[in-house]
């Protein structure tokens, strides 16, 4: 690690802001959060219908597909995501927390808080702990030994994309190696192997059910334009996903760490891995709410349990302390930060 | 009914990811409806009076909200500035503003003491004031009295534990007004603790002793040397007792009882412990543990987290990180008061989640994993 940084007076500047933000967090925060989820029932159950009106004109089916494309993304990674990171769980309600919430997608949430909140958030980036960083199938960094089928890596990148919701699901059964592969040593499993099948399949089975079989069932003569419209639904909502997290990890200027170099981390040695194990996305308000914040990749993995709601404001802040402690603060636009991302998939396909 | 209630589950988790129907529009309800919740019932604030150091609180509660026993309590769920807060308060109102044969003229009147160090009670008015609308459980608690007595009674109050009573003294009156069943009347003693001139709805006490003439008052205060000794000395072992008030002062009659050679059974009390305000966590707690329906009683010492004090004891809780990152050691905190190990701050009485990997134990706990 760095040695020129004052880990401790960096590690109470961020806590102070942190605590600071906290103490404003209330009804304003509770507020909107419950007008978020509104929105997304309201694009749900909109989009529904309007798949529906296909057959007066394409159009309404277009809008159908965007909206409930919109809903699922608005559901998966603005409300799903942070609600599972325990971002609203001050608010005491009985059904907006980390406990009993979960999502419109293949993936159980109960998996994703195991696989992301713990081993993500906890270890990111350290090489060997943290499987989000290539997610076991791709080589993004030099301390990974090439393999032939890197070659073709980009081609997987494009498939885990269309397939993201699985991927994110199959997550934690690739890690515990249920299906294939030798266990990895020192690897301590939290749920047996077979509850994690169960879980899987049954979960997987009830979004199959849902958007390919009774939805357009319901619609009757007009079975295939729902399906379809669930379909291309579903494949939106994954590609956008897949992309925003990408960007978050993946872009050139992200370090990667060893475990030794986090063994015996201070506060401040994480909050240093952690901001520079991420990079941000500028945009403006609306494309920080449909990523979920996940725009400000920085500020959530430095905080992961602050309300999403505060992240835009403790943004500037954050970006200052670190720039004074002369740490990277890594921000672009969207599709210079994509560019970037696709360069390093490429990139690290040749040995 | 229970095969809808399982069908509205079945639907939910399937095509909602709620647990019904019900929760998954719960946002939207509360857009028209404001305290819309699954689960509880609505009641609209009424009134709200500042007596000093009490705030009294009269609420309507909507048509359906069972009919209430007198000496039975509610829980009051607020939202504080963005927080759902819940705590149980008894009902002192009489039967009259209770009976279900005019539901919507009904009035709960809930008397509140503020204490100035807690977490919810100063914050009643202002969220109050606020919300117009707040959250009410059904009545609960099985702390009443039977019809026409045929023993003495004896009704021992501290502080605002003078509530319950109120609300069994208007119904004992009421029934005596409209009874002939006057031949065995037994003694009603009411023991009343409080600070000096700090005595609640004394009008009313007198207003219902002159129609309940078995009742005899007794208004004390212990810094002018009133004794509870005194006051329960003719308290027969025949007598039914309830208490209500803080804690120790539950203890203290107790103990006085036990020297009159009172039996157990006879006796009930409603009980509240006092708020903690930045006691040491040191020492031991005890912490009640509910896990899968089953629960287990433990002493932890409280210098330990709460995740490695139950691992020692062989609790077996979710866990990750134990560094506070990745909620997975989230559990509800059913009552109790904990401190946050990263920010000190200590947490409310009332049910709340916690971590269990940064949280300590400040008083006793009552944890569902
Ligand atoms: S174990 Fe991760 S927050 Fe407690």
């Amino acid at each position: 690690m760095n040695n020129t940084i004052n880990f401790n007076l960096l590690a109470e500047e961020l806590d102070t802001l942190k605590r600071d933000t906290m103490a404003e967090v209330g009804r304003q925060d509770a507020a909107y959060i419950r007008n978020v989820i509104v929105w997304q029932r309201v694009l749900e159950w909109g989009g529904r219908a309007l798949l529906m009106l296909g057959f007066i004109h394409p159009l309404w089916w277009g809008i159908g597909v965007l909206s409930l494309a919109c809903a699922k993304i608005l559901d998966n990674m603005e409300i799903g995501h942070n609600v599972l990171h325990g971002q609203y769980d001050w608010m005491n309600d009985p059904h907006i927390n980390s406990r009993q919430f979960d999502w419109d997608i293949a993936c159980d949430g109960k998996s994703w808080q195991r696989i992301h909140n713990y081993e993500h958030h906890t270890y990111t980036n350290v090489i060997g702990k943290d499987r989000d960083f290539g997610y076991g199938l791709l080589r993004l960094s030099n301390d990974f030994g090439w393999r032939i089928k890197n070659l073709w890596q980009f081609i997987t990148y494009l498939n885990l994309s269309v397939l993201f919701q699985w991927g994110v699901s199959y997550h934690e059964l690739a890690a515990e190696r249920v299906f294939m592969g030798k266990k990895k040593q020192g690897r301590i499993s939290r749920v047996d192997a077979n509850e994690l099948k169960r879980r899987f399949f049954t979960k997987g089975a009830k979004q199959l059910i849902k958007d390919y079989l009774v939805f357009p069932l319901l619609a009757g003569p007009l079975f295939l334009w729902v399906l379809l419209g669930n379909l291309i639904a579903n494949l939106l909502r994954n590609l956008w996903t897949s992309t925003i997290i990408f960007c978050g990890h993946f872009t050139s200027d992200v370090h990667t760490f060893t475990q030794e170099q986090c063994e015996n981390e201070t506060q401040g040695q994480w909050y240093y891995r952690q901001a520079l194990g991420s990079s941000n996305i500028s945009g403006g308000k609306l494309f920080h709410i449909l990523t979920g914040h996940l725009s400000f990749q920085i500020e959530h993995h430095l905080f992961p349990d602050l309300p999403s709601s505060r992240y835009q404001q403790v943004a500037p802040q954050v970006q200052e302390i670190l720039c004074r402690h002369g740490i990277a603060y890594h921000t672009g636009p969207f599709l210079r930060q994509y560019i970037q991302v696709i360069k390093r998939i490429l990139l690290y396909s040749l040995p | 009914m229970n095969v809808l209630t399982r069908l509205n589950h079945a639907t939910a988790k399937t095509f909602l990811h709620t647990d019904s129907i019900g929760s998954y529009l719960e946002p939207i309800i509360q857009r028209f409806k404001p305290a819309w919740r699954t689960h509880w019932f609505r009641a609209r604030v009424l009134s709200i009076k500042n007596l000093d150091g009490v705030v009294e609180l009269l609420l309507s509660p909507e048509k359906h909200w069972p009919q209430a026993k007198a000496g039975q309590h509610v829980l009051l769920t607020l939202e504080v500035n963005g927080r759902l807060m819940t705590r149980p308060f008894s009902i002192s109102s009489g039967p009259q503003q209770l009976s279900n044969d005019h539901p919507r003229q009904r009035s709960i009147r809930l008397t509140i003491k503020v204490n100035t160090e807690g977490g919810f009670t100063p914050k009643i008015v202002e969220s109050v004031l606020t919300q117009r609308v707040v959250n009410i459980s059904a009545p609960q608690g099985d702390f009443v009295t039977v019809d026409f007595p045929n023993n003495p009674v004896w009704f021992v109050a501290a502080g605002s534990g003078i509530t319950p009573f109120l609300a069994m003294l208007h119904h004992l009156a009421h029934l005596a007004s409209g009874s002939a069943r006057s031949g065995a009347n037994h003694p009603i003693h009411l023991v009343y603790f409080a600070k000096a001139l700090e005595h609640l709805y004394v009008d009313e006490l007198l207003a219902i002793s002159k129609v309940l003439p078995q009742l005899r008052l007794q208004l004390l205060v212990r810094q002018q040397g009133h004794h509870l000794s005194d006051a329960l000395l003719h308290c027969d072992p025949s007598s039914q007792v309830f208490v209500c008030g803080p804690a120790q002062f539950k203890h203290a009659v107790d103990q006085q009882l036990d020297m009159l050679l009172h039996p157990q059974q006879q006796r009930r009390a409603e009980y509240y412990q006092a708020p903690v305000v930045a006691q040491q966590s040191t020492g031991e707690h005890d912490v009640l543990v509910i896990q899968r329906g089953t629960s287990t009683l433990l002493t932890l010492t409280a210098d330990d987290n709460l995740l490695t004090g139950l691992e020692q004891q062989g609790i077996r809780a979710n866990f990750g990180c134990r560094i506070g990152v990745c909620h997975q050691c989230r559990c509800v905190k059913k009552s109790g008061v904990v401190r946050n190990l990263r920010t000190g701050e200590l947490s409310q009485q009332g049910e709340q989640l916690i971590q269990l990997c940064i949280s300590q134990a400040v008083t006793s706990l009552e944890l569902e994993l």
